[in-house]
């Protein structure tokens, strides 16, 4: 009787606790092997996101480089011979002269100091627009956009829909150094025959829209040229945006007739 | 484990001197279901489990008196430890579930969280069926399944002794952080 009833419940009860015993292991393996695969994940999106990060930075470097040396070609080869005519004039054999020819020096001499200066004042310019500086960047654009116009080649516009507040001083500098490397990108790629901007605020954020008829590239071109050792000015333009929270999207028209660059500018507490 | 120690060589000693031992697996069972609860409070973050497994504790406490007051302390408590059994099981998974969604650096079989909460895990469930079918047993019977019994008790001391070697070094700090 023992046996019998002991029999009777031998079977569900082996069954039910290598059932359970089975689940439970399929349960924590799973678990194991999940994990492993989101941290194997993990670490790959972090490699990219460093080589990435590796990619922008040598492209800063490379920029910021270039930068130098044009400074430097700019002095050497424009202020530097200038300057060192101007001593000619006021120091070869001076005090033997007559009077004329003193006054005639030193008129040439004044001459060629103006022109080093109107130099240095335009390196200084491009270093950082005194517009931008002084009246922001609504009136750095349209500065920029208006010496665009006068080579009469393209016609540029912009409207800023609402730009009461302004953007810190090193923001302003970032977004429009994005639009200047944008533009200049437009001129010398796309053969289009206007370029149209655009400034909007959103709640939290400040929407700037680039359109244009030419040769234009969308966000899949952008991502593949930013990953790739080409397109210095586009990493140029990531980085820059990095700094400041940015993002920028570009895209195509539905109607295929013309390419938009948006560039999505968070602000801070401090300027709403 | 030092306590379920003590109460196995109790209730062999007790056993041996042919006296009923199941007051002292009752007691164990109180005690092992409230150190799990504290135990669970510290590793699992949710605030809200957290209340739940403190008033898991409260009214397994009462429920436990009132068993112990209507059968009497010589025999076990087999719906306690039942209770305890899917008590800990939900509480595994759970926390199972949680790990899916925490993103470490370390693999988690390098935890000893995981290797405790394993080893009480595999126990309730090797042991669910057979501590629910023992009870309509009669006692002569029981023993020819003790085994069982005696075999999860020595895989729960394995799998703990394996946490307790584990080095838990700096593993706790290694986050990912995704920028």
């Amino acid at each position: 009787m023992t046996f019998l009833q002991s029999d009777v419940t031998a079977t569900p009860l082996l069954l039910g606790t290598i059932g359970m015993l089975f689940l439970a292991i399929a349960l924590i393996t799973f678990i194991i092997f999940h994990q492993r695969k989101v941290i194997r994940f993990q670490l790959k999106m972090q490699q990219m996101e460093s080589e990435q990060q590796k990619i922008l930075l040598r492209a800063s470097i490379k920029l910021q480089e270039e930068e130098r040396q044009r400074i430097a070609a700019d002095l050497h080869d424009d202020a530097g011979p200038l300057l060192a005519t101007a001593r000619l004039y006021l120091t070869e054999n001076m005090v033997n002269l007559d009077k004329a020819t003193q006054l005639q020096s030193i008129f040439s001499a004044k001459q060629i100091i103006d022109e080093a200066i109107q130099l240095v004042r335009n390196i200084s310019h491009s270093l950082m627009p005194p517009t931008l500086k002084n009246f922001g960047l609504e009136s750095a654009v349209n500065d920029f956009f208006q010496k665009i116009n006068g080579a009469g080649a393209i016609n540029v516009n912009c409207r800023f829909h609402d730009y009461k507040v302004r953007l810190k001083a090193e923001k302003e500098l970032i977004v429009f150094r994005v639009i200047q490397e944008l533009i200049n990108n437009i001129l010398k790629h796309s053969n289009s025959s206007f370029i149209h901007l655009t400034q909007h605020n959103g709640e939290d954020n400040m929407i700037i829209r680039l359109h244009h008829d030419g040769r234009g590239l969308t966000h899949e071109d952008f991502i593949k040229m930013s990953k790739s050792n080409t397109g210095l000015g586009l990493k140029n333009i990531q980085s820059r945006l990095k700094v400041i929270h940015g993002d920028i999207l570009f895209e195509q028209d539905p109607s295929k007739s013309f390419y938009k660059a948006t560039i999505d500018i968070p602000k801070e507490y401090d300027e709403k | 484990m030092i306590i379920n120690l003590i109460v196995d060589l109790y209730g062999i000693y007790l056993l041996w001197t042919h006296k009923p031992n199941s007051y002292s697996f009752n007691i164990y069972t109180l005690i092992e279901t409230v150190f799990l609860c504290v135990f669970y409070r510290k590793i699992i973050p949710n605030n809200i489990v957290k209340t739940l497994l403190l008033a898991f504790i409260a009214f397994f406490t009462v429920f436990w008196f009132i068993e112990i007051f209507i059968y009497t302390p010589k025999e076990f408590l087999w719906i306690c430890v039942t209770v305890e059994n899917i008590f800990i099981m939900a509480t595994a998974i759970y926390y199972y579930y949680e790990q899916i969604f925490v993103l470490n650096k370390a693999f988690i079989y390098r935890y000893t969280n995981f290797w405790i909460v394993a080893a009480f895990f595999v126990n309730a469930a090797g042991t669910f069926f057979l501590l629910l079918y023992l009870s309509s047993l009669p006692p002569d019977v029981r023993e020819n399944y003790y085994v069982i019994n005696y075999l999860f008790t020595i895989i729960r001391s394995i799998l703990l002794c394996i946490a307790f070697f584990r080095k838990n070094d700096n593993i706790e700090k290694q986050k990912f952080i995704l920028t």
